[in-house]
């Protein structure tokens, strides 16, 4: 308990809670109107069958997020 | 200010994030009684509908938006409605499995003192999802009414228009605590937590979640996004709707082409023999008019289909998957999975792909995305592929115009690299795109957007095409005294003109040169205009071709129709988008420019190797 993963290093079909948000204030502000807010439950679904992006899921729904920009959420495992 | 409609005293705007159903319940609501102009003062895509059951309440349709400050140019289109008409009456859908996204929007509408009337998406995905909403909860906690509806089965609907209708008569601005962003900027993150929070505190009360039997959408993913399947799916899906388009509508095409061969024929017999009319009448109407028209009108059949295949890969879910597959490859020339969506539906029409661009929210990647658009052969360009391939290649038709495709693609792909090159990006933009969950497109879905497409074709054919035929058809009778469509009428004299231009690349025929001309109205008129003009003499158009083409030049015409221009109608919708008009005309400088390379190695090396 109380570790910081970055999302992009779960597990995939791992879930954990958003926790922090880093990156650039237009980057949070985008990103948390999209839903990323702390203490959301997120899953890595999987990547994409190149790699990248990768497939969350997010309450009801499911997002595309690059790899990139998945290293600025911080998320603690359940 | 609220100038528009003053006949009518009820408009609603329908708002909602994307993929929740919006147009679906647009569609029921308005059926086939749309329309899609401009905004006032604006030059961006506007849609409107009245309402089925009572012509005094319209409908617009207003961009998806996640966000009411969102930075894409869909979302900004919304923000500026809303920022000019804060007395309206809000009309916003929210799906009931994604509540929490949707309340989102609403706190914003009712931030800026918007009336908000709330339709709850309670669709087949959230049952399946054992989602139980409380509407009396959310109504009584952001003091608005709610609607449970479910556009696919169309409950819901009356009750929504009449309560949307009784909201508008009153007057009272809605009423709650919005403490949480009181002397803040509404994008500021502690406001967008603010509203987070209350969401939760609405969320938690109103809803309960029993368990999750299945989730078709997460079964069907684990097959159509596998890690080893994925790909070959994506290919396998595009060839199909390639195929699909191609072949369904082949005995369609010939049905058609055969009835119009026995109209003009009936016509003719009956202006010559039973009206004695002249016969240059006869010629423009029968060979100008009806030959002209008929050779762009036999295409509908492939044009409604074309549509039908790519609404139906929008409407289930696929495309957002087919950009999210495709996002990795984007990223390495400049851009990224969304522009996947515009430049597939460029195979359509490049009006409507262009401004699908719009959801793309960084201004370079979306630019870039537009200026490739015109190498994606849109359907226009498909009756000259047909017609030519028909003719010099009948044994393989299906490759070679396959190969045409591919051909725009694989010069929109070099291009985009060489973009890349020039305007150097310092960071890839952020992509994050929703997967929506996959529906099984509703009848409507499906045909009403590829009802109005082919509408527009027919009336392009009966409007623009026909009148240029016959601006063509008269001036290749000036002047008087002049044989039709001689070298020596006015026509020929312009074609003459450019045709040197044409020659080395296989095709320095008059009469191509001018067909190529009107061809940047619209792309249509090529075969439009070559019937009109190659029709005398009782000689058909195909063995006319087959007389002054090889199969060699047949397909450098094709390369050149392909890549030589984007038609009027596209560079307009360019600089719309781009506000810019130095854009299309760039665009238009280097289409030609490439067409008539790309055009010049076809033939010249088909030449060398003395094809």
């Amino acid at each position: 308990m109380g570790e910081l993963f970055k999302l992009s290093e779960l597990a995939k079909g791992s879930k954990g809670k958003i926790e922090r948000i880093e990156g650039t204030i237009d980057f949070q502000r985008k990103i948390m109107e999209m839903g990323f807010i702390k203490g959301t439950e997120i899953t890595l679904v999987r990547k994409a069958p190149l790699g990248d992006p990768l497939q969350v899921q997010l309450e009801g729904h499911s997002i595309a997020i690059r790899k990139k920009d998945s290293r600025n959420i911080f998320v603690k495992k359940d | 200010m609220q100038n528009e409609n003053k006949n009518f005293p009820i408009v609603i705007p329908i708002i909602g994030n994307p993929n929740v159903g919006k147009s679906t319940l647009f569609n029921s609501l308005t059926g086939l009684r749309q329309h899609v102009g401009n905004w006032p003062g604006k030059t961006v895509e506007k849609k409107e509908g009245i309402y089925l059951k009572n012509p005094q309440i319209r409908f617009i349709d207003l961009p998806g938006a996640y966000s009411i400050h969102g930075a894409s140019a869909e979302e900004k289109i919304t923000y500026n409605y809303l920022q000019n008409h804060k007395q309206d009456t809000v009309l916003q859908i929210i799906d009931a499995t994604n509540l929490r996204r949707g309340l989102y929007l609403t706190l914003q509408l009712l931030e800026m003192g918007i009336k908000v009337v709330m339709a709850l998406n309670l669709n087949e995905q959230a049952k399946e999802q054992g989602i139980i909403i409380d509407d009396s909860i959310i109504s009584s906690e952001l003091k608005i009414p709610v609607v449970v509806i479910d556009p696919v089965k169309k409950t819901g609907i009356d009750k929504i228009v009449e309560t949307v209708s009784c909201r508008h008569t009153e007057n009272k601005k809605p009423i709650i605590d919005l403490s949480y962003c009181e002397d803040m900027k509404a994008t500021d993150v502690r406001v967008i937590s603010g509203r987070h929070n209350f969401i939760d505190s609405i969320v938690k009360r109103s809803v309960t979640k029993n368990q999750v039997t299945k989730d078709f959408t997460k079964m069907i993913d684990r097959v159509l996004l596998n890690k080893i399947l994925g790909l070959p799916i994506f290919l396998f899906v595009m060839w199909l709707a390639f195929v699909i388009s191609f072949e369904a509508a082949r005995p369609f095409v010939d049905a058609l082409d055969f009835a119009f061969a026995a109209i003009s024929e009936i016509v003719k017999n009956f202006l010559l023999t039973d009206l004695n009319a002249p016969a240059f009448i006869v010629s423009a109407i029968v060979d100008a008019g009806i030959g002209g028209v008929s050779s762009v009108l036999i295409f509908l059949p492939n044009i409604f289909i074309l549509f039908l295949t790519m609404a139906f890969l929008e409407t289930t879910g696929y495309l957002a998957r087919a950009a999210f597959i495709m996002d990795r490859l984007m990223k390495k020339i400049g851009l990224q999975g969304k522009s996947f969506i515009p430049l597939i539906l460029g195979f359509g029409c490049n009006v409507p792909a262009i401004m699908a661009s719009r959801t793309i929210d960084n201004p370079k990647e979306r630019l870039l995305t537009i200026m490739m658009t015109p190498f994606m052969s849109c359907s226009a360009r498909l009756p000259v592929y047909i017609l030519f391939a028909g003719i010099f290649f009948s044994e393989n038709e299906g490759t070679i115009i396959f190969s045409l495709y591919l051909i725009g693609i694989i010069i929109a792909i070099i291009f985009a690299f060489l973009m890349k090159k020039i305007v150097a990006k310092k960071e890839d933009a952020v992509f994050l795109m929703e997967l929506p969950p996959y529906r099984i497109p509703g009848f409507s879905n499906l045909v009403i957007p590829a009802y109005h497409k082919s509408k527009m074709f027919v009336k392009k054919a009966g409007t623009i095409i026909l009148s240029l035929v016959l601006i063509i058809w008269f001036l290749a009778n000036l002047p008087i005294g002049v044989d039709y469509a001689a070298q020596e009428s006015v026509l020929g004299f312009i074609g003459t003109l450019f045709a040197p231009l044409l020659e080395p690349i296989g095709f320095g025929d008059w009469r191509i040169a001018v067909s190529l001309m009107f061809g940047f109205v619209a792309k249509e008129i090529i075969v439009g205009s070559l019937g009109t003009l190659y029709s005398t003499g009782g000689k058909t158009l195909t063995s006319i071709i087959t007389a002054d083409f090889t199969a060699l030049s047949a397909y450098s015409f094709m390369v050149f129709t392909l890549l030589y221009s984007p038609c009027m109608a596209t560079a307009t919708i360019i600089k719309k988008e781009t506000q810019d008009w130095k854009i299309p005309l760039i665009v238009i400088g280097y289409n030609i420019a490439v067409a008539w390379i790309a055009s010049f190695i076809v033939y010249q090396t088909g030449l060398f190797l003395g094809l």
